[in-house]
C-alpha cells in the first residue's frame, strides 16, 4: 500500500516558482497534479497528470523513509491577454508514502502525452507465491 | 461516460476536497446548463490582439482521439481519454476522469475561419484562431 504524506499542497497555489530550479519546487509554490495508483501483486503504479511538462523536467526522489517525492517543472509558458481561466500552469510536486514492501531501486517511470507514469517493484520476497498443493 | 467519476480521499486536506467537490458541481451543472462553472474538459482563452488562443487541459488524450470545430463564434472541443489498461490491478486511487467529452466555448471575437491552426503537445491543446480584419485592434492616429 501507499499512503500519501499528509501535507500537499495547495490547489491553486501561487506560480512564483515557474523558471526556478527544480530543487526549489515544494509544497507551498507548485501545483497538486491528479493522481491515479494501482496495484498488482508485483508493482505498485502511480500516475500523475502532468500537462504542459516535457520529458526530462521531472525529477523523482526516494528518501529513507522510503518516501517519493515527485517534482516537475512546466515548460509551457502561459500566454497573455487572459480572457477566460479555468486552469492554471505551472509547476508540480506530489509526494507518496511507499510501504516497506516496495523496493525504491525498481522503479521505473514514463511520459506521455502529459501523464507520467511510475512503476515500482515490490521486493522479491515479499511478491505472492503460488504454493502448489501435492497430493 | 464516466466524466464525474471522481473519487474523494478522507485525510487529505479541506480545500483540497473542496475544490474537487467544486468541480463536480460544475460538471454536473455544466451538462444540464445551469451555472457559469467550469465545464470538462478545463478551457483557457487569451486574446492576444491579433489572434484569440484557446488551451484546452487533456492530459493523456491521444491526437487520434481528439476533435476540434468551429462553428460562427462556437469552438466545439470533443474527444475520449481511454482508460489504462490495468484489467489485473487494483484501484487503491483515481482522481483523473476517463471516457468521452465534449466542451464548447463561445470566443468573444470574429475570427477568420481558414486560418485555424490545432496543435496538441504535452497533454495540452492549443488553438490558435486569427482574428477578423475588423476585429483586429487598431490605432487611430489623431489630426491635429
Amino acid at each position: 500500500m501507499a499512503s500519501e504524506v499528509e501535507k500537499q499542497p495547495r490547489r491553486g497555489a501561487g506560480k512564483e516558482a515557474a523558471g526556478t530550479a527544480e530543487n526549489l519546487i515544494e509544497l507551498e509554490s507548485a501545483f497538486l497534479p491528479d493522481a491515479a495508483i494501482y496495484e498488482t501483486g508485483d508493482n505498485l503504479f502511480i500516475r500523475l497528470d502532468l500537462p504542459g511538462v516535457e520529458k526530462g523536467e521531472v525529477r523523482i526522489d526516494v528518501d529513507e523513509t522510503n518516501t517519493l517525492q515527485m517534482r516537475a517543472r512546466n515548460a509551457f509558458q502561459e500566454p497573455s491577454g487572459m480572457v477566460l481561466r479555468e486552469f492554471a500552469m505551472g509547476n508540480y510536486y506530489r509526494s507518496f508514502r511507499l510501504g516497506e514492501e516496495f523496493d525504491k531501486d525498481a522503479i521505473t517511470a514514463k511520459l506521455e502525452d502529459g501523464v507520467l507514469e511510475l512503476s515500482v517493484a515490490r521486493k522479491e520476497e515479499v511478491k505472492p507465491k503460488r504454493i502448489s498443493i501435492n497430493a | 461516460m464516466a466524466l464525474s467519476d471522481w473519487t474523494f480521499t478522507p485525510g487529505s486536506g479541506f480545500e483540497r476536497e473542496f475544490e474537487r467537490l467544486r468541480r463536480q458541481m460544475d460538471d454536473v451543472f455544466g451538462r444540464i446548463g445551469l451555472g457559469s462553472g467550469a465545464g470538462f474538459p478545463a478551457v483557457n482563452i487569451y486574446d492576444q490582439g491579433e489572434e484569440m488562443l484557446v488551451a484546452v487541459h487533456a492530459p493523456g488524450v491521444k491526437k487520434e482521439d481528439l476533435s476540434v470545430e468551429l462553428r460562427e463564434n462556437t469552438l466545439t472541443v470533443s474527444g475520449t481519454r481511454k482508460a489504462p489498461d490495468h484489467a489485473d490491478a487494483q484501484v487503491l486511487r483515481e482522481e483523473s476522469a476517463y471516457g468521452g467529452f465534449k466542451r464548447s466555448v463561445r470566443i468573444p471575437t470574429r475570427v477568420q475561419h481558414d486560418k485555424i491552426e490545432a496543435s496538441l503537445k504535452n497533454g495540452i491543446l492549443l488553438v490558435k484562431m486569427p482574428k477578423s480584419e475588423d476585429a483586429k485592434p487598431k490605432h487611430i492616429a489623431i489630426n491635429a
